[in-house]
């Protein structure tokens, strides 16, 4: 019920903003190529839906993001695990992970280039690169802070090795998980959009660049809004319902009626 | 001490002089000793309790025999063997029930056979007989964060129990609970281990409730922690402590031998 007036409020807000942005489009004070109208954005969403070049394209990016995201979540778990296990690891690739951290995904795009060429794989790396540093973090802190009670019963239970990981720590430190899978998604997201803007491929942010080529602000707004709608629904239908049902099973999720 | 059936029994636990400090202080190389030379021994079936200030060092005691910590000095000796680890043969129950909130209870129960390798449907048989014990059978498919601090407890025996144990290592196990919940498991505690005759070591700064339970009261000292006296409670069971007043007189005066140790380990806090 909390959740349904939420949703309500939220869309009377999005429709306050539609009419808005309407009212000042009307008012005519930048020409229509600079500030479009939402009737011309929403038509050009339309067109870009039945015509199948929106699917498509969201689905070359869609695919993409799995190859590029598994990866990085391979790759950050192992790592993570790594960095929580051995003290040696953590300050040292510990250190370096959350160095280039601070390095923004893009930048790794000419290196990529220079090593795979203009094809896919440099955009599957500049989505690794851009994800894995979240998710190595996330789950190495993850794990640092299973409560030790916890290990402690386990191991007097004869718990040690691999069942110690898999049947305990994994599964406390479950929920850190998932909020680091969730922000590396987000993250991986964002990353593989500025690869898909830089060279041809086929993808949202491919169709964002041809729209500024065709000098199309309609397009670019439709496809902006596209590429924030795959990302808001990966989000919520997969993250953000797994992360409830491990807090409600667990009890963790604040039952509130304020 | 008048107890020749216990006395001519071989000993299950055994500290001999064993010292463990802690580093202390903001550079962490000062060296807090918690315990100095304390030698244990616990027979076969004897249930032991020990009393002592808060930080005295009683669940320093209680890990190293159950492999969790190791001394730094002297020997720990289980059925005549060196203590090199936790095993099985010694469960510990904790203040917290420690159970796993992403397991149903009777998964909880079902852990530690599971980690011995135990069958499905074996573990799953003994998990049901041992929450029957502990009357939580109809709670069996919940989760932790539906049960009540007493029945967490009750699922946490109920986990050391169903793995059969020689010996049961309780650390302040009912410290949280409320004093009614807290009679009624002293009565069932005393029942079950009546049954079974495992040995158990039992920790606790509540004095009355080391009196009602132990064979034996050990009287911890406050730093370094060093077994200052010793009580034997020789009254039948199950006892409860309303109803048999020689237990208040053992209280008062375990209490009395205790006095100077609470009052140092308050000065020391105090500064």
């Amino acid at each position: 019920m909390m959740l349904e007036r939420r949703g309500l409020r939220f869309a009377a807000f999005c429709i306050v903003l539609v009419a808005a942005w309407q009212l000042v489009a009307l008012l005519g004070i930048w020409p229509q190529y600079i500030f479009p109208a939402p009737a011309g954005v929403l038509s050009a969403l339309w067109t870009g839906m039945s015509d199948g070049t929106f699917l498509l394209a969201a689905l070359a990016s869609l695919q993409r993001m799995l190859i590029g995201f598994g990866i990085a979540f391979a790759l950050g778990f192992t790592l993570g695990v790594a960095i929580a296990r051995s003290r040696i690891v953590g300050d040292t690739a510990g250190q370096l992970v959350l160095g280039l951290q601070t390095l923004p995904s893009i930048c790794w795009l000419p290196l990529a280039v220079l090593w795979f060429g203009l094809n896919d794989a440099a955009i599957l790396f500049v989505v690794v690169a851009g994800a894995v540093g979240s998710i190595t973090m996330a789950i190495s802190s993850g794990i640092a802070h299973v409560p030790p009670l916890f290990i402690n019963a386990a191991r007097t239970m004869g718990a040690s090795g691999w069942n110690l990981y898999s049947k305990v720590i994994f599964p406390a430190a479950l929920p850190a998980i998932i909020a680091g899978a969730r922000q590396g998604w987000s993250f991986a997201w964002r990353s593989l959009m500025a690869g898909e803007l830089l060279f041809f491929s086929v993808g949202l942010g491919q169709l964002l660049q041809i729209g500024r080529e065709l000098n199309d602000i309609n397009q670019v707004a439709a496809v902006m809004l596209a590429i924030l709608a795959v990302g808001l629904l990966t989000e919520n239908l997969v993250f953000a319902s797994l992360e409830r049902a491990v807090k409600r099973k667990r009890g963790l999720e604040q039952e509130s009626g304020y | 001490m008048n107890r020749p059936d216990v006395e001519s029994r071989a000993d299950k636990i055994r500290l001999e002089g064993v010292h463990k400090g802690f580093p202390m202080g903001q550079d962490r190389k000062g060296r807090l000793l918690a315990l100095q030379n304390v030698d244990i021994a616990i027979k076969q079936g004897e249930f032991v309790c020990i009393v002592g200030p808060t930080g005295c060092g009683k669940t320093t005691i209680l890990n190293i025999i159950a492999g969790l910590a190791k001394p730094d000095r002297g020997r720990v000796l289980v059925d005549g063997r060196e203590v090199g680890g936790p095993a099985p043969d010694r469960v510990v129950m904790f203040q917290e029930a420690a159970l796993f909130p992403w397991l149903t209870v009777i998964e909880n129960v079902e852990f530690g056979l599971e980690m011995q390798g135990v069958g499905r449907a074996e573990r799953r048989k003994r998990a049901e007989k041992h929450l029957s014990l502990v009357r939580l059978s109809h709670f069996r498919d919940s989760f932790v964060h539906e049960l009540s601090g007493g029945m967490k407890q009750r699922v946490a025996l109920a986990r050391a129990l169903a793995m059969d144990p020689d010996i049961l290592l309780m650390d302040e196990p009912f410290a949280a609970l409320d004093a009614q919940t807290r009679d009624r498991f002293h009565l069932e505690l005393q029942q079950i281990w009546m049954k079974t005759k495992k040995t158990i070591l039992f920790v606790t700064h509540n004095v009355s409730e080391a009196v009602c339970l132990g064979d034996r009261v050990l009287v911890l000292s406050y730093r370094p922690g060093r077994i200052k006296k010793e009580f034997t409670v020789d009254r039948p069971r199950p006892r409860e402590y309303r109803t048999t007043p020689e237990l208040a007189c053992i209280t008062a005066m375990v209490l009395d031998e205790l006095r100077g140790e609470v009052d140092k380990a308050a000065k020391e806090e105090m500064g």
